[in-house]
Formats: structure tokens, C-alpha cells, sequence
């Protein structure tokens, strides 16, 4: 898809473009693992749900795995496994049970496992309809008459969680390089509630800017009327710094949302990372 | 195995425990009595139970006491290491990073309600007199379908002291004495 000279935007007229939240189903996505925690000689069976929901961990729609009906958007989706020695295979096939996908995976090393789904990045335009209200197509699709504002951008989701079997290992933490990754800070499968945590963000190897917002809220929102959402924001280093209150699994998500470099077929990127963490009570 | 090989073996095994150098009240450095109270449910698990000793920065030192359900479980499973991971707070630095056959000398049967005394020599689990100076000593029980419950209690090492903690569903009272050397 080319870019027109006349649509290329900075950030410093952001608020005109139509925001890619506004038009996308800003639905976050979450993988939940059975168990994060695991003892004994033996191999043990983690069972996974994948979903897209706001409601944290309540299943609203499948998220991998084909369907007879409805779209199959998400057919593709592959949950990653990277195992302690750092080698990564896929999990079984996602299953599509309507409001949520599921898998398994085998623990059958001592250490660290990291479980990741990744879907493909792909480019979105959005754009103001003569009409003027937002809209949106996917690559290849073609614009609509008579747009205004228009604007491409290049959109990922990566949801991931830790499964440590017996002791706590760092192969399997070691950044690709590649998206948003979680850095240096507390192991994913240590956190115990009233202790200080730190988790740092790295977006393709280096640390995401200063003033993120990171969204960190515990399960069971659907039977709270708050949200309770842990109030956290990125520093200089791309870290944010908190406690968690009491034990429970949590979901963490970072959105950035920013400005494409230079020379790129688009002008915006748009990228997700949720992670699910377990955390114990002292 | 038929019974009567189970029953002499548990019997050799007994004979062992008391007999071969394990710290007893005359060498003792830490002498504690800890009380696993009666819970009046059906049916009742005996609580794993862990007592460690980790540094005041909480870097762990030695396990004195380790009772779980080591064998087959009742439910046909082979080992009951599969639930360790519920003992969370002993689990994390003390219990999974041991090694096989490491913890054999404080490891024991689970055991029902009563008050049991642990006497500790003041060695690591390697053998290795612990420095005197100031730790943390832990106690954590966890119950098949029951609670957990998880106490601490800073201690000085090679110093007079005596201290009780109150526990509640998990534990009674615990009572920790140290001694001079």
C-alpha cells in the first residue's frame, strides 16, 4: 500500500487522526495458564485458555483455532513455547471452544518455560468517511470515496505467561529483540503479594519511552464493580515499580501507540503486550 | 513388598532416625516446639509442614523440618513432590533449589495433630555450621483442602533467646528457644 505525501502525520497533530482504538476492537487478549507453578520428577500437563475479553479472566471470544461459524480471523494463531534451554516449538493446535480457545503444553524440564502468542503483525488504515465518522480497512482492501484523515498503521498483539517447573531459570527470559518483550526486573514466576516488583519493557531491544502507561488489574473484575486497576507508568528507563496487593492471577498490559520511523510503508505504529502473571500471597 | 517386610523396614528406618548423630537436646543450638492443632473437618489431610532458616535478607540457609507425603500418594499418584510447591514461601528459594537426596536427614512422614519438638545443631543441610549472627526463622504449613499458614520470627544465632508465636488454623502455639555456644 503506498502513502500519499499529503497523509503523512506527526505526532504533534495526533489528536486529528483517528485513533486506531477508536476503530479497532480494542479488546484485550490474554493467555491463562492452568498452573504457573509445578514440583516433582514427573511431566506435567499445563492447560491454556486463550480469549479476547475486558473482563479479566472471563472468557468472551475464541481466540485461536477454527470455527464452523463466525469469521476465522485468528485460524492461524499458534501458541509458542519456549522451553528452558531457550527452544521454541508450537503448543498443540488451539481448540475453538465459541468464547475461548485452549490448549496444552507438557512441562517436562526443570526451569522456565515461556508461552507466547504472537499474532502476525498486520497494516490497518484509518480514515474519517465523507460522512465523517471513523473507519477502517485491513491490507489489501480497498479505500473507501471521498476519505479524509487518512492514516496506516502497523498493528501487533503478542499475550504471553511463565510456567516454571521446579526451580526458576532465565533462558527462556532473554529478549528476542523483536516487539514488546519484558527486560531485566522480577522473575515472572517469583511475585509474591506485598513485596516490590519491578518489570522493565523493551520495544525491539530497547527500552520503551518514558511516561507509558502500564495497565496491571487482578482477575475477578466481572464480580467487582471497581476495577481496581494498579496505577503504573513507565520511567526512564522503561520501568514501572509497584506492589502487588494480594495473590491472584493478573493480567499487564502495555500499549504503545506512537509514530512510525522514517521511510516506512506506514505511519503509525500500534502494538500490544499482555502478560499473565500469578502472584502468591506471603 | 508384603506387610511384614514394611513393618521391619519403617522399624530400621525409626532405628536410624535416632540414632545416627541427628541434634538432640544436648547438642541442640535452636530447640523448637511447634503444635499441628486438631481441625474438626471431613476428611482431614494432615498439613505439609516446612521449618528454614534464611538469612535477615531472606536468602535461604538450611530446612530443619520437611514432612510431606513422600512415596505413593493415596490417590495413586507416585510422590506427593508434586504438592511441595504448595509449602510457596519454602518452596521458592529453599525447596526447589535443592538438590536429591539433599534434604533426606530433616525429611519426615506428614503427622497428624499433636506437638512435635525439633532440635537443630546449628549445621546447614550439607553438614556445615550456620555463623552466628542474625536470621529469619520460617514456618509455613499447607492442608489438602484446607489453609496455609506461614509464620516468621527473627532469631539470633548463638544467642540466649525465647520467643512464641501464635498461630491459628494451620498452626497452635509455636515456641523457638536459641542458645549460647
Amino acid at each position: 500500500m503506498n502513502k500519499p505525501a499529503q497523509y503523512l502525520i506527526n505526532l504533534f497533530i495526533l489528536p486529528t487522526v483517528i485513533l486506531f482504538s477508536s476503530v479497532s476492537s480494542a479488546h484485550s487478549r490474554f493467555v491463562l495458564p492452568t498452573h504457573t507453578s509445578l514440583s516433582g520428577a514427573e511431566p506435567q500437563w499445563v492447560s491454556l485458555d486463550l480469549s479476547i475479553s475486558n473482563d479479566f479472566f472471563h472468557p468472551d471470544m475464541a481466540y485461536g483455532g477454527t470455527s464452523d461459524e463466525g469469521d476465522n480471523f485468528f485460524a492461524g494463531l499458534q501458541l509458542q513455547v519456549k522451553d528452558p534451554s531457550g527452544a521454541v516449538y508450537p503448543a498443540q493446535d488451539l481448540v475453538n471452544l465459541g468464547r475461548k480457545s485452549v490448549t496444552a503444553v507438557q512441562i517436562d524440564k526443570d526451569g522456565t518455560y515461556q508461552l507466547r502468542a504472537d499474532a502476525p503483525s498486520l497494516l490497518v488504515t484509518t480514515f474519517k468517511t465523507a460522512a465523517g465518522s471513523p473507519g477502517r480497512v485491513f491490507e489489501g482492501d480497498e479505500l473507501p470515496e471521498g476519505v479524509t484523515d487518512v492514516a496506516v498503521w502497523r498493528s501487533s498483539n503478542r499475550a504471553e505467561t511463565y510456567v516454571t517447573k521446579n526451580s526458576i531459570s532465565f533462558d527462556s527470559l532473554v529478549p528476542t529483540g523483536e516487539g514488546i518483550e519484558l527486560g531485566e526486573g522480577s522473575h515472572p514466576n517469583d511475585l509474591f503479594a506485598g513485596e516490590d516488583i519491578c518489570f522493565q519493557f523493551l520495544m525491539d531491544g530497547e527500552p520503551v519511552a518514558e511516561g507509558h502507561e502500564v495497565m496491571i488489574v487482578r482477575d475477578g473484575t466481572r464480580h467487582r464493580n471497581s476495577r481496581s486497576e494498579i496505577p503504573a507508568i513507565t520511567d526512564a528507563e522503561g520501568r514501572v515499580s509497584f506492589q502487588f496487593p494480594e495473590g491472584g492471577f493478573y493480567f499487564i498490559e502495555l500499549i504503545i501507540e506512537q509514530e512510525a520511523s522514517a521511510g516506512l510503508n506506514y505511519d503509525f505504529d500500534y502494538h500490544t503486550y499482555s502478560a499473565t502473571l500469578e502472584v502468591w500471597p506471603e | 513388598m508384603k506387610r511384614r517386610e514394611q513393618i521391619l523396614s519403617a522399624l530400621i528406618f525409626s532405628l536410624c532416625f535416632t540414632c545416627s548423630g541427628f541434634a538432640n537436646e544436648e547438642n541442640a543450638l535452636v530447640e523448637i516446639s511447634l503444635e499441628i492443632p486438631e481441625v474438626d473437618v471431613s476428611p482431614y489431610f494432615r498439613p505439609y509442614v516446612a521449618v528454614w532458616l534464611e538469612t535477615d535478607r531472606r536468602q535461604p540457609v538450611a530446612t530443619l523440618a520437611l514432612w510431606y507425603q513422600e512415596g505413593e500418594t493415596m490417590d495413586g499418584g507416585s510422590s506427593g513432590d508434586i504438592w511441595l510447591k504448595d509449602l510457596r514461601q519454602w518452596w521458592r528459594k529453599s525447596g526447589s533449589a535443592s538438590s536429591d537426596g539433599q534434604l533426606d536427614a530433616v525429611t519426615g512422614a506428614t503427622r497428624k495433630p499433636g506437638v512435635y519438638t525439633i532440635f537443630w545443631d546449628g549445621n546447614d543441610n550439607f553438614g556445615n555450621p550456620v555463623e552466628a549472627g542474625d536470621y529469619l526463622l520460617n514456618f509455613e504449613a499447607s492442608r489438602e483442602e484446607g489453609g496455609r499458614g506461614y509464620y516468621r520470627q527473627a532469631i539470633t544465632l548463638n544467642e540466649e533467646g525465647n520467643f512464641s508465636l501464635q498461630g491459628d488454623v494451620e498452626f497452635g502455639e509455636i515456641t523457638i528457644s536459641t542458645k549460647a555456644r
